[in-house]
């Protein structure tokens, strides 16, 4: 009696369970790409991507330690431990993985989280580096890995897991991990490639921030890369100009500037800089019409105001 | 070398932007011009580094490293881990696994609807 009452009360558990998971447990972009299978090889592995067993917690280090050599960047894990690895949390952080691709001169650009996107990357030869939640969203497992590569008949993923040199994994199992990790995934590459799958904005923000922290010249050269794939991308023009101008080049500021005017001559914020640049090449007088131009546009913006001082006591 | 190398990117920026002009310029940085005028205020992201870089040293990290690591974030990256470093994924590995949550993990392994033993049960 007893026991036929736990054995009920175990299945309804596992029933309802399994309600439960059955519920959430669909892998809708699969289907998607099952039903209509995008135009790439049906079979694609990455060999070449190396690999570094994980040591204890250190799955961020080893497989960024990976797609970095794979780029030609000689580095090894405990290096990259010591830009991301936070002892107490016992792993790393996704941000401070992004911020340690920079400091090699990588752009860590970010994908749109559609599963197709990376079998068209890794069609393109690029491994993505992704984050991955092997548990369940109640109780993550988080797990960064490389996929390297995919078998579209046999529907795996082919990844560099922790201490596993090479694992495979369902579309539809790797769709699951990975939705409940946001669909997180970055592209490794130099600044003068561009991921496949890339959006202007995806890359933009990768090179913007390869500035912000100081690396001038890997920067420029991502927006080198941006201004030819994109050229009506007013950011691509900016950066570029704004980098040259840090590189003490002022005619290529000046003339990556104009470009940038060309496609929106009302972003006030290009005629300051470009004030600036005409007074480095030592035209006083266009100087003071870009920045009173700059003004004129947004008469509110105290440091136009503080350019035009500024300038005016340089003459 | 590597958090040297962080150092040294971040004074080319400040000698490259203190040297050009006689006084403070007033060049326009890509991520400004990104963000438009809504761009927090630099105090703001200061207060922001600094509870950052407290909680690495919390966490374990070096002070000096410390440092490094917070000058390599962009302001965008200080916005998102500022407050909230505890809740944030930081992924490690595969391990200690309580015995109860074990067991569900167990039953969700052989479902197919989580992965944390790669390959098992066999496709």
């Amino acid at each position: 009696m007893k026991t036929g009452n736990r054995r009920a009360r175990w299945l309804a558990c596992t029933l309802l369970l399994s309600i439960y998971l059955g519920g959430c447990a669909s892998s809708p972009q699969t289907r998607l790409l099952l039903n209509d299978p995008p135009d790439i090889p049906s079979r694609v592995e990455l060999t070449e991507v190396p690999f570094y067993p994980q040591q204890k917690f250190h799955c961020g280090p080893a497989a960024l330690a990976g797609v970095m050599n794979y780029r030609g960047v000689e580095v090894v894990p405990d290096q990259i431990a010591e830009l991301v690895y936070v002892p107490d949390l016992k792993g790393s952080l996704q941000v401070e993985v992004v911020a340690a691709t920079r400091q090699f001169d990588l752009l860590p650009v970010k994908l749109d989280g559609r599963l197709e996107s990376l079998l068209r990357e890794l069609a393109a030869g690029n491994p993505v580096f992704v984050l991955q939640n092997l548990g369940l969203d109640i109780y993550p497992v988080w797990h960064y890995e490389i996929v390297v590569g995919y078998d579209f008949d046999e529907r795996l993923m082919i990844l560099r897991s922790g201490v596993r040199r090479r694992i495979t994994r369902s579309f539809a199992l790797f769709e699951k991990t990975w939705q409940r990790a946001g669909h997180w995934a970055l592209a490794v590459v130099k600044t003068d490639e561009i991921p496949v799958t890339a959006s202007a904005a995806a890359y933009l923000d990768a090179v913007i921030g390869m500035e912000q922290v100081g690396r001038i010249d890997s920067a420029h050269q991502g927006y080198r890369s941006a201004r030819l794939r994109w050229p009506d991308q007013l950011l691509a023009h900016s950066g570029f100009g704004n980098t040259a101008y840090l590189q003490g080049n002022f005619g290529a500021a000046e003339s990556a500037y104009r470009e940038a005017l060309a496609l929106d001559p009302e972003k006030a914020e290009l005629w300051n800089n470009l004030a600036y640049t005409l007074a480095q090449l030592g035209r006083q007088e266009s100087a003071m019409e870009a920045i009173r131009h700059a003004i004129e546009l947004d008469p509110e913006n105290e440091n136009f105001k503080d350019s035009l001082k500024e300038l005016s006591n340089l003459k | 070398m590597i958090l040297k190398n962080i150092r040294r990117g971040l004074l080319v920026v400040i000698a490259a932007l203190a040297t050009s002009l006689p006084s403070q310029a007033a060049m326009v940085g890509t991520a400004q011009m990104q963000a438009g005028p809504a761009a927090i205020e630099l105090t703001d992201v200061a207060q922001q580094r600094e509870w950052i870089r407290q909680n690495l040293v919390k966490g374990g990290v070096s002070e000096t490293v410390a440092v490094t690591r917070v000058a390599a974030m962009t302001d965008a990256q200080v916005a998102e881990v500022h407050q909230r470093i505890d809740e944030l994924p930081a992924a490690g590995s595969t391990g200690e696994v309580i015995i109860i949550i074990g067991l569900i993990l167990v039953i969700t392994e052989l479902m197919g609807y989580t992965d944390i033993i790669p390959n098992w049960p066999a496709e």
